[in-house]
C-alpha cells in the first residue's frame, strides 16, 4: 500500500523533528547561561581555554534532541564524558600540570610545603558551611575542595562523592580561578601590615639535578602508600614532573606539556558542559554553590597568608607573609598576585619564584586533601559513609563527653 | 543538622592533621635529600688545548724538539732567495 502524506501532516511531522518543538523554558534559560560562559571567555578573558569548551558544550548539550548531553547514551558528549565519569580526564591534566611545573622553588625552601596545607584549611571551613546550609556530607566535601582552586581536582572529586553536581562545581571552580586577581589582593592586605608586606626573602639556593629527579620518585612512594586513594592524581602530576627533570625524555615532556593537556582540555570541559543540563543546573543548589565557593577561596586565602604571619614570627621576619596567599594553587596566578601585591608597597621586591613554593604545594596539598575525602568517603574507602558517620559520631559524643565532663 | 555540622567538624580535624603529617613527611625528605644531594657549581670551564694564547703547546712542542734534536729550536727565519 502507497504511504501518503498531506501537505499540513508533513509539516507537522517536519517541525516535530526540530529542536524547536522540544524547546522548554529551562533549555532557553541553559543556552542563555552558556552564551554568558563564551561572553566571558571571550571579552572579559575569564579562563578561555577552560570557559569557552564547558560553555559550548553546555550550549551543544541543551540543543534539544541533538543527543549532545553528558546522559544521552549514543551522542558524542556521552563519550567524552566517559573520560570524566572514569577519572581518566583530570589525572591526563595532571600529568600536564606536572611537565609544567618547576617544583625547584619548593626543593629549595622546603617550608612553603606548610603554607600549601595550610591554605587547604579553606576547603575544610567550605565543608562545615555547606553542611550548615543544607548539602549532604558527600556533596559538602565536594564543593568544599572548590577552595582548592584546582579544576582537575575538583572535577575528580566531584565525580566519585557528588556527580549530579559536577556542572556547577567546575564552573565555580573556574571562574572564581579566573576571578583569583580580584578576590584574594583584598584579604592579604586585610591580614598584613605594611611592614610585613615589605619583608624582603632571601635568594632561593641552587637545587641539585638528583634532588630534583628524586623529588617526584619519593613523592609518589610516601603520598601513595599514605593515601592510596589520591594515587591517580599524584602519581600523574610527579609523572609528568619525572618527565621534565630527567632530561631523557625531552619528547614525552614536550608532549605532555603541550599537545597532550591541550587536548585532554578540550575532551575535559567539553565533557563538563555536557553535564549542565537545566535540571542538573537550574537549581537553588547552584546559587548556593556560587556562593560557597568565593566563600572557600576567601577562606583559602587567608588560611595561607595567616600561617605565613606565623612563619614571619617563627623565622625572625624572613618570611613574607604575602606568599602564604599562592597556598591555593591555581598556578601560577596566585603567585603572580602575590608578586604584583608585594610591589604595590615594595617596587624592588620580587616574590614571584618564593610564592611559587607555596603555589606548587598547593596543588599536592588539593590532591592529597581529596585523598582525605576519598578514603572517608569515597567507594574505595574502608568505611562506607554510614559507617563513617557513625564512627564520627561516635567520635563527637567522646568529644563532648570530654567537653562536658571538663 | 548538628550531628552532620558536628561530623564535618571531625572530618576538618582529621583531615587537616593527614594533610599536614603527609606534608610534614615531604619537608623532611626535602631536608634529608638536599643534605645528601647538595647542590654543586658546574666545574670551571677547561682551558683550551694548548694554554693561554697557544703558548703552553709552544712550550712543550719546542722542550720536545730539544729533546730530539739535542739543540734549542731558534728562530723561524726567511731567507729571500736570488
Amino acid at each position: 500500500m502507497e504511504e501518503t502524506i498531506s501537505l499540513s501532516g508533513g509539516l507537522v511531522q517536519l517541525f516535530n523533528a526540530t529542536g524547536l518543538s522540544a524547546l522548554g523554558g529551562g533549555q532557553v534559560m541553559m543556552i542563555l547561561i552558556s552564551l554568558g560562559l563564551l561572553y566571558l571567555a571571550i571579552e572579559k578573558g575569564f579562563e578561555p581555554l577552560l570557559l569557552l569548551p564547558i560553555g559550548f558544550g553546555c550550549l551543544m548539550a541543551n540543543l534539544p534532541l541533538a543527543m549532545m548531553g553528558s546522559g544521552d547514551e549514543g551522542g558524542l558528549l556521552y563519550y567524552f564524558y566517559q573520560g570524566v565519569r572514569h577519572e581518566i580526564w583530570p589525572p591526563l591534566i595532571f600529568l600536564g600540570v606536572g611537565a609544567l611545573t618547576d617544583f625547584g622553588p619548593l626543593l629549595a625552601n622546603p617550608m612553603t610545603l606548610l603554607l600549601g596545607a595550610a591554605a587547604q584549611i579553606g576547603v575544610y571551613i567550605t565543608l562545615v558551611s555547606a553542611v550548615a546550609l543544607g548539602f549532604s556530607l558527600k556533596q559538602a566535601a565536594a564543593i568544599g575542595i572548590i577552595g582548592g582552586a584546582d579544576g582537575p581536582t575538583a572535577i575528580f572529586l566531584t565525580n566519585k562523592l557528588a556527580p549530579e553536581l559536577l556542572g556547577p562545581i567546575a564552573v565555580a571552580a573556574y571562574s572564581y580561578m579566573s576571578l583569583v586577581p580580584i578576590i584574594q589582593p583584598p584579604i592579604m592586605r586585610w591580614l598584613t601590615t605594611e611592614k610585613e608586606r615589605k619583608v624582603r626573602m632571601e635568594q632561593l639556593k641552587p637545587v641539585s639535578r638528583e634532588l630534583r629527579i628524586i623529588f617526584p620518585i619519593a613523592v609518589t612512594i610516601v603520598c601513595v602508600l599514605l593515601l592510596p586513594a589520591a594515587g591517580a592524581l599524584i602519581g600523574m602530576l610527579m609523572l609528568g614532573n619525572l618527565f621534565r627533570e630527567c632530561g631523557v625524555t625531552k619528547r614525552l615532556h614536550d608532549t605532555s606539556e603541550t599537545h597532550l593537556i591541550n587536548t585532554v582540555t578540550i575532551f575535559l570541559a567539553l565533557s563538563v558542559g555536557s553535564s549542565m543540563s537545566a535540571d542538573n543546573f537550574l537549581r537553588l543548589e547552584t546559587l548556593k554553590i556560587i556562593c560557597l565557593g568565593l566563600f572557600a577561596f576567601g577562606a583559602a586565602t587567608a588560611g595561607g597568608v595567616l600561617l605565613g604571619k606565623l612563619l614571619n614570627v617563627v623565622t625572625g621576619g624572613k618570611v613574607n607573609p604575602l606568599i602564604g596567599s599562592a597556598g591555593v594553587s591555581a598556578v601560577p596566578m596566585a603567585a603572580r598576585v602575590s608578586q604584583k601585591v608585594g610591589q604595590e608597597y615594595d617596587p624592588h621586591n620580587y616574590l614571584l619564584m618564593h610564592a611559587m613554593g607555596p603555589n606548587v604545594a598547593g596543588v599536592i596539598g588539593t590532591a592529597v586533601a581529596a585523598g582525605c575525602m576519598l578514603a572517608l568517603f569515597g567507594e574505595s574507602a574502608v568505611m562506607t559513609p554510614g559507617h563513617a558517620e557513625l564512627m564520627i559520631g561516635k567520635g563527637a559524643d567522646f568529644v563532648r563527653s570530654i567537653f562536658i565532663w571538663g | 543538622m548538628f550531628d552532620l555540622i558536628w561530623a564535618s567538624l571531625i572530618v576538618t580535624f582529621i583531615s587537616m592533621i593527614v594533610i599536614f603529617i603527609v606534608l610534614g613527611v615531604l619537608y623532611f625528605l626535602i631536608v634529608v635529600l638536599d643534605r645528601l644531594l647538595p647542590h654543586r657549581a658546574p666545574a670551571p670551564e677547561q682551558k683550551p688545548a694548548g694554554g693561554q694564547n697557544g703558548r703552553e703547546l709552544t712550550a712543550v712542542i719546542g722542550s720536545a724538539i730539544q729533546t730530539y734534536t739535542g739543540r734549542k729550536p731558534g728562530k723561524l727565519t726567511i731567507t729571500p732567495r736570488g
